[in-house]
This record gives structure tokens, C-alpha cells and sequence, in this order.
């Protein structure tokens, strides 16, 4: 993928993809700013806060209406890392993003009314997401068995509805000049537009806002775990499950690389290792998964599935254990090391077929480093090899560096 | 700088839309082409009627569907999807109401080899029945899943009210209707409902004159016509719409209650179906409507609140959803009769109206913005015999619709004394 970038003096870095296939541009504006930057007493503020960015800003009371008047669309989203603002609009009407997202980075609104309405939006969104769910809870409890220090120990929506309930204003101030700041943030496009003219707008509309001083990162890193942990949870839900978590490298190790194919081996697609052989073969589970959590500090790589009818959940891990011993004592065979590299070439492929998708990719990989980085990730992929894929694994998969959730079947009177 | 005022912006009346063109495979089946993208990519669609209205059990079509890729004479389901998934391809499956669809994702470069599997899964599935017996216990696990989540047990009483309980659109198969299913019925529907009679074919790409030689080879000389006459398919019965308006199903266990407030009403070829859409933005159609603004934004009683219109091939329907506090849901049903009853009553201000206007020409532009999102839009159309050219046809309307032509429309059509209402949540004593 072309693109050109370029760094305003206050800070904001720019990337732009040309592509005049497209009728429209798709607009990103990463922030650098995630859960795990968050007080542990104040968990779930991230998310909260990216929920009030839509609250109005210093100069416009309402940030859907004029986008949606110029015939645009948005979303966001907050993880444990960053916060993401997209839209897409006509080309036409492109300046209208411009004015809308530098007045938000700019300076909000801060109105109290916005916070009391979006406590209450989040408080039903956690409520529709984790509580209203069977297994809705299970990173609710994972997190903190598999965490211990490092602030990944509580998911995104927050640890409890109590932090979301007790964020006041003053707050959401200090949140916003801390960590809103063009330079902490990455502004990519791509769709019909030329460089030079995306610059001349960031100038115009971006140039203006002061760089900030964004309270330093210092996180503590996640000390090695010694022992297996093990929790069991009874709950009403139809069939017991099994959540395995290991800890894993960070985004720019090489193990990042060799356990993404290894999850692929085990459970992307219908021919995987563990679908054909724990559900269809052996039908121990309904429904069985392997990934990893894809964060930028050390994560996890998570093997979760449901129990079939009638199986027990040590029946369940012990069939894991075999697939994992398999996999450290067998031979893996070169076509099917070729069959997972093929399948993460043409998701590559798939996923950088649309404005909204390509603007995102280069906004996370600059983030990550550099947007540079986009054109490398086939080539690292394509060369992971048996043995490595072979050594990491006996790395990982120990159980002094395992964290077990078993959700045990609770019968209803 | 001025920060206040916002930048001039044009309305977008007109739309730049790909013309699909028309070709025939040897053996007659129709193949519709969208030569679209620029990245060596592209798909393949053959969709058949053979969806649920034309099954005599319950879950005959759906799992006829699925078990099409488990096996062959000579190949097992897992050989099946690792030769799939080794060329690094894609393949969907799905049955709705009306249609069930195979649809393959795959790189230029492994076009053939992808093609010339999928003739042969499609064409002499096996059925066998120890997989068949995996996928039934399995789909059994996921819906004991559903059936715990107050969405879905709404969403199903919605579609028993309004359609009718034993009508092909509105009956809905529940876990003991699974047990009796055996292979020979979907062998059975199979033979009758995925001939050439009942399929079309699309194809995507950036280079189609070269995939057109190949899906002949696999899908037309391959395919021989069949000899006996193509099965007529069945009318639509009239609907059997409930006289309950109102269903409570009570779940005491759950924090939230699931609602779904709505009425049959009919396919995107009445006339009226253009201009209702407009009418449903304007009501629950995008996150600036009315719907969200007042539940969400104002009240802030639910994560999110939307309206929608179903368009199935002889009917359809309107329908509001949303997951709301507990304790608010009758208020919530209440709310949404008045925003319905406000469409009914006043007309739409210039400004909203302006406003939806641009945000829908907008979507359709994004809706088309992409090889394979021209093919889901004319996916989307085909059921109903219409083009790409429906797009244009409704972005005039939405440039020309008046606020008392909305008003008239709301009025005839929604209701709100008319609309089942279902709610599934921790209510106590349902009556």
C-alpha cells in the first residue's frame, strides 16, 4: 500500500493513502491512549471518556449532526492500548471531518449533563455485554487470574460498574488535557484525495492546537508467573467451559509471528487441528477456539471452548493437553504450515480492500512504530518456521505459565 | 480561525454505479458480472431457492445447507475445508427464508482449483449421517446458548406474532424439532431445490472475462440439465398474523429486558417500501434518529435503539429493537409509540430532513464503495428481480421526498395501536 506522511510542527503525524476508487475518504485519528493508561481505581474511564467525545466540543454543540448533514458516517472504539475515531464522507464534504475532529482534539465541551447520560449508556452497554451473556463474564474473570501488576488485569468496559458510576467531571478534564493531544495521535486517510491537499487541511485545521504534556507512561511489566492458577465459577449457563490463558511475548516480538500461525494451525477454519479433532472426531466440545490477544505489551494466547453434552471439563483439558503435546512431540507437516500462511495472506489481502480499513491499518502500524510496517507483515509471516513454531510452544505452553477459568454448570431449581 | 461556523458542503445527487453485465453458462444458467476492483481477488456467488419456506421439517433447509460441504463420495468434510482453506479461500454458506447461498472469497491465482472443489461439493454432497449427527448435537449446544439470551427468545416471539406460528416465514424450529432430521431429507431437498432451475450465479472481480471460461467448465458443461420438470415453487401462504399485541416472556435471571415493538408490512417492490425507508431513518434508521436521541441520549435507558425494515421476497416487516434497563421498559414502549406517533402527526422539520437526506445519500455511496460491497447490494436486490439501478431510483426519492409526503406515509403504515409488542426480561407475573 502507497502512502506519503508527514509531522505537524505541534506534533501530529499524517498519513495518506490516494486511492480514487473510492467515492469517499475514510478519516482516522488514533489516540494514544488506552485502558492500561488508566488510575486502577477508575477503571473503564477510557472507554467512558470515548463515549463523551461525542458530547459536543468547545465549538460545536453536536458531532453527529454536521457529519451526518455532509453525508457521513463514524464510529470508535477503545481497547487496552489505544483509542479510535473513524468516518467516512463524500470527498466533496471531506473538510467537514477536518473541522469537526481538530475542534474535539481541540478542546470538549465538558458538560455535566453529557456524563450523567453516558455513565448510564455504558452502565447498559456493560450490563448488555458482560452480565446479560452466558460466559458474558469470562474476561471479567480471566484477566485478573492471568494479571497481577500490569494494568491489562482489567478489561476495557472497566472492573466494576462502580468506577463508571463514581467518574466525575474533574476527571474527565484531567483525562482529556493529559492524554488528547495532536501529539500524542495519528491522523490517517485514505480514499480520493491527494497528499499535498490533505496537509494544507491538517495545517489549517490541526496547525493551531498547542502540543500538550502527556502524563508519562510507566507501566509495571507483568512479573513471570511462578504457578498454575487455576478458578472454577458456578453459573446457569447451558454447558460448562474451559478458558486457557498462557502469557505470551509483545506486538514487535518474533513470537507475536509464530504463535499467530500456531493458533491458525489449531483453530482457524473448519480443517484446524483442534475443531477436526475435539469437536467432529472426538465431539469432547461444541465449539472450540484458539488466539491470541494481540496487544502491544506481553499478552496472552487464550485456547477457550464449550464442553459437549455429557463430557466433563477434565475430559475437556485432558484432550487440550494431548493436542498441545501433539504439537510439541509430532511432526507438523509443511502443507500445513503452507495451508495457515496462504489463509494469512488472503486475509492480508481481504482486509485492505476498503478506505475504512486501509486508513485504520495505517494509523495502527504507524502507532506501532511505523506505517512502513504494514508492508512487512507478510515476509515475517511467511517466514516462520516448524522449529520455531515447535520452540515457542514448548516455551508457553507450561502450566506454571497457564491461568485456568472453568465455568462449572449450575442447575437451576 | 473560525472554529464555529462549518464548512460549506455539497449535496451528492448522483451515483457512479458499475453496470453489471449478463452472460449464460452452456447448460442455460443465468450469470450476472461485476467487473469491479483492483486487487487480484474475487468472488463467487450461487444462490438457489431453496430456503426455508420450501422445507417440509423443520431445519430440512438450513442443515441441508450446511451439510453440503461434510462430504462427497470421495472426500470428507475435513478434506473438504482443508483443500478450501489451503488454497486460502473463503466459503460461506448460508439459507434464510427465502434463498441459501454458497458463496466462495478467493485470490485470482487459485481461482480453478477452488472452483472445480466447490462444483463437486455442491453438486454430489453425501450426506453422511455421523456428521450430520456432530452438527445437530452441536447446533442443539448453541441454541440451549440463544435461549438464554432475552434477544433471541424476543426476536423469535416477534416472528411467531406477526407472521404466524405455523406459517413458513414466522415458524421457528426449537431444539426437540432438531432430533428428528435425517440424512435422507436433505438428500431429498437437495435433489429437488439445488438444480440448475433454481440457481443463479455472480461473479466479481477485477478480471472477469477470465473467470467466465472456468465457472463454465465447473457449472455449466459439468452440469448437465436434469430431465424431470424443475419443482414448482409453492406460493406464500397468507400471513397468519397473531391478534396478541402484547407477549411478556418472563426470565428472572436477566439484568436487562429485550423488546421488539413492530408489524408485517411487505417487500421492497410495494411502492411505498422507498419512501417508508426514509420514514424508518428518520425514526431508528441511524444514530442520529429520533429513537437515540431520546432513549439513549436523552434517557440514557439502553446501549442502543434501532428500527428496521425487513424485506423478505412475498412479505416483510417493521421492527424497533433495543436491550434496555429493566426497570424502564414499559417506559421505553411508551416513548417509542410517541416518536411514532410524532412522524404520524407533524411533519419532519426542513433541517432533520436535510439532514437524513445527505446521511442516506452517503450510505448509499458507502454501500457501494468496494468490489465485493456491490456484490452484497446486488445480492441484496436480486431476490426481488431489481438492478443496481434501484440505488439510483431511491437516492431521486430521497432528493425529492416532501415532509407531508413522510407524514402520509407514517400514518398509513405504522400505526402504533396496530404493532405486537414483545418484551423478555425479569418481569414478574406475566400476564
Amino acid at each position: 500500500m502507497e502512502f506519503t506522511n508527514h509531522r505537524l510542527d505541534n506534533g501530529l503525524r499524517i498519513i495518506v493513502n490516494s486511492d480514487y476508487s473510492s467515492p469517499m475518504v475514510a478519516m482516522n485519528i488514533l489516540y494514544d491512549i488506552g485502558a492500561r493508561d488508566e488510575d486502577p481505581t477508575l477503571t473503564g474511564f477510557a472507554h467512558l471518556f470515548e463515549h463523551l467525545m461525542f458530547g459536543g466540543s468547545a465549538n460545536i454543540p453536536d458531532y453527529d449532526s454536521p457529519l451526518q448533514l455532509a453525508g457521513g458516517e463514524n464510529n470508535a472504539f477503545t481497547n487496552n492500548d489505544y483509542t479510535d475515531y473513524h468516518l467516512t464522507i463524500p470527498y466533496q464534504n471531506l473538510e467537514t471531518g477536518f473541522w469537526l475532529e481538530s475542534d474535539r482534539m481541540n478542546e470538549l465541551a465538558f458538560s455535566q449533563e453529557s456524563l450523567d447520560v453516558q455513565k448510564k449508556v455504558v452502565i447498559e452497554e456493560y450490563r448488555q455485554r458482560y452480565l446479560n451473556q452466558p460466559y458474558g463474564d469470562a474476561w471479567l474473570l480471566l484477566k485478573p487470574l492471568a494479571y497481577k501488576v500490569h494494568p491489562y488485569l482489567w478489561p476495557t468496559i472497566g472492573k466494576e460498574i462502580r468506577h463508571i458510576e463514581e467518574a466525575r467531571l474533574s476527571d474527565v478534564k484531567n483525562f482529556f488535557y493529559s492524554h488528547y493531544a495532536p501529539n500524542n495521535a495519528i491522523l490517517s486517510l485514505s480514499g480520493s484525495i491527494q497528499p499535498d491537499e490533505a496537509f494544507k487541511m491538517a495545517e489549517k485545521w490541526f496547525g493551531p492546537i498547542p502540543s500538550r504534556v502527556i502524563k508519562p507512561r510507566n507501566l509495571k511489566p507483568e512479573p513471570e508467573q511462578t504457578g498454575f492458577r487455576f478458578q472454577q465459577v458456578e453459573r446457569p449457563v447451558p454447558s460448562p467451559a474451559i478458558y486457557l490463558a498462557w502469557h505470551m511475548g509483545d506486538r514487535f516480538s518474533r513470537e507475536y509471528y509464530i504463535l499467530d500461525l500456531l493458533s491458525d494451525i489449531l483453530s482457524n477454519g473448519m480443517s484446524a487441528r483442534l475443531f477436526l479433532r475435539l469437536v467432529k472426531d472426538r465431539k469432547l466440545f461444541s465449539d472450540i477456539d484458539a488466539y491470541m490477544t494481540g496487544d502491544r505489551d506481553p499478552g496472552l494466547f487464550v485456547i477457550c471452548g464449550r464442553i459437549a453434552n455429557g463430557v466433563t471439563a477434565e475430559a475437556g483439558m485432558q484432550a487440550i493437553r494431548e493436542e498441545i503435546s501433539r504439537i510439541l512431540n509430532e511432526p507438523i507437516e509443511e502443507r500445513e504450515l503452507n495451508k495457515v500462511k496462504n489463509r494469512a495472506e488472503s486475509q492480508f489481502l481481504f482486509s485492505n480492500l476498503n478506505v475504512q480499513n486501509k486508513a485504520l491499518n495505517l494509523s495502527y502500524f504507524e502507532w506501532l512504530g511505523d506505517a512502513a510496517m504494514i508492508g512487512r507483515e507478510m515476509e515475517l509471516i511467511r517466514s516462520v518456521t516448524i522449529t520455531e513454531i515447535k520452540e515457542t510452544a514448548a516455551k508457553i505452553f507450561r502450566d506454571s505459565n497457564c491461568s485456568c477459568l472453568v465455568y462449572a454448570k449450575k442447575e437451576e431449581n | 480561525m473560525d472554529r464555529k461556523t462549518m464548512p460549506d458542503i455539497k449535496t451528492v445527487t448522483r451515483l457512479n454505479l458499475i453496470q453489471p453485465e449478463h452472460a449464460q453458462l452452456s447448460n442455460g444458467l443465468p450469470v450476472v458480472i461485476i467487473p469491479a476492483g483492483t486487487e487480484p481477488v474475487c468472488r463467487v456467488d450461487l444462490v438457489f431457492d431453496a430456503g426455508m419456506r420450501y422445507q417440509d421439517f423443520l431445519f430440512q433447509s438450513s442443515l441441508t445447507n450446511q451439510m453440503i460441504p461434510e462430504g462427497t463420495a470421495k472426500l470428507t468434510g475435513g478434506m473438504i475445508a482443508e483443500e478450501f482453506e489451503f488454497y486460502g479461500s473463503y466459503f460461506n454458506i448460508s439459507a434464510d427464508r427465502d434463498e441459501a447461498d454458497f458463496t466462495i472469497h478467493s485470490l485470482e491465482k487459485h481461482l480453478e482449483p477452488v472452483l472445480s472443489l466447490m462444483s463437486e461439493v455442491l453438486i454430489h454432497p453425501a450426506f453422511p449421517e455421523e456428521e450430520l449427527n456432530i452438527i445437530k448435537a452441536n447446533r442443539i449446544e448453541s441454541m440451549k446458548v440463544d435461549d438464554q439470551r432475552v434477544e433471541s427468545l424476543a426476536r423469535k416471539e416477534f416472528n411467531r406474532l406477526i407472521f404466524g406460528k405455523n406459517h413458513p416465514y414466522g415458524v421457528v424450529g426449537e431444539i426437540p424439532d432438531i432430533e428428528p432430521v435425517v440424512s435422507s431429507m436433505l438428500a431429498d431437498f437437495h435433489s429437488r431445490f439445488y438444480d440448475q432451475s433454481h440457481c443463479r450465479i455472480m461473479i466479481t472481480g477485477p478480471n472477469p472475462d477470465q473467470y467466465l471460461p472456468l465457472i463454465d467448465r465447473y457449472f455449466g458443461q459439468n452440469w448437465p440439465l436434469k430431465n424431470s420438470a424443475p419443482v414448482t415453487r409453492s406460493g406464500l401462504p397468507p400471513l397468519q398474523t397473531s391478534d396478541l399485541k402484547r407477549s411478556i416472556i418472563s426470565r428472572p435471571d436477566a439484568v436487562q429486558t429485550a423488546l421488539r415493538i413492530g408489524k408485517p408490512l411487505f417487500s421492497r417492490l410495494h411502492p411505498d417500501f422507498m419512501g417508508l425507508s426514509v420514514v424508518n431513518t428518520i425514526l431508528g434508521g441511524y444514530f442520529g434518529s429520533r429513537l437515540m436521541s431520546n432513549i439513549r441520549e436523552e434517557k440514557g435507558y439502553t446501549y442502543g435503539i434501532s428500527s428496521f425494515l425487513l424485506s423478505l421476497k412475498d412479505s416483510g416487516n417493521f421492527v424497533i429493537g433495543s436491550t434496555v434497563g429493566a426497570e424502564v421498559w414499559e417506559e421505553t414502549v411508551s416513548e417509542c409509540k410517541k416518536e411514532i406517533n410524532r412522524l404520524c402527526n407533524d411533519k419532519v422539520p426542513e433541517q432533520e430532513l436535510e439532514l437524513v437526506r445527505n446521511y442516506l445519500t452517503g450510505q448509499i455511496q458507502r454501500s457501494v464503495d468496494g468490489p465485493f460491497l456491490i456484490a452484497d447490494q446486488l445480492r441484496g436486490l436480486w431476490i426481488h428481480d431489481l438492478d443496481l439501478n434501484y440505488l439510483s431510483d431511491f437516492m431521486k426519492l430521497i432528493n425529492s421526498i416532501t415532509p407531508e409526503e413522510i407524514r402520509t406515509l407514517a400514518g398509513k403504515h405504522l400505526d402504533p395501536s396496530n404493532m405486537a409488542v414483545v418484551a423478555a426480561g425479569p418481569i414478574k407475573n406475566p400476564d
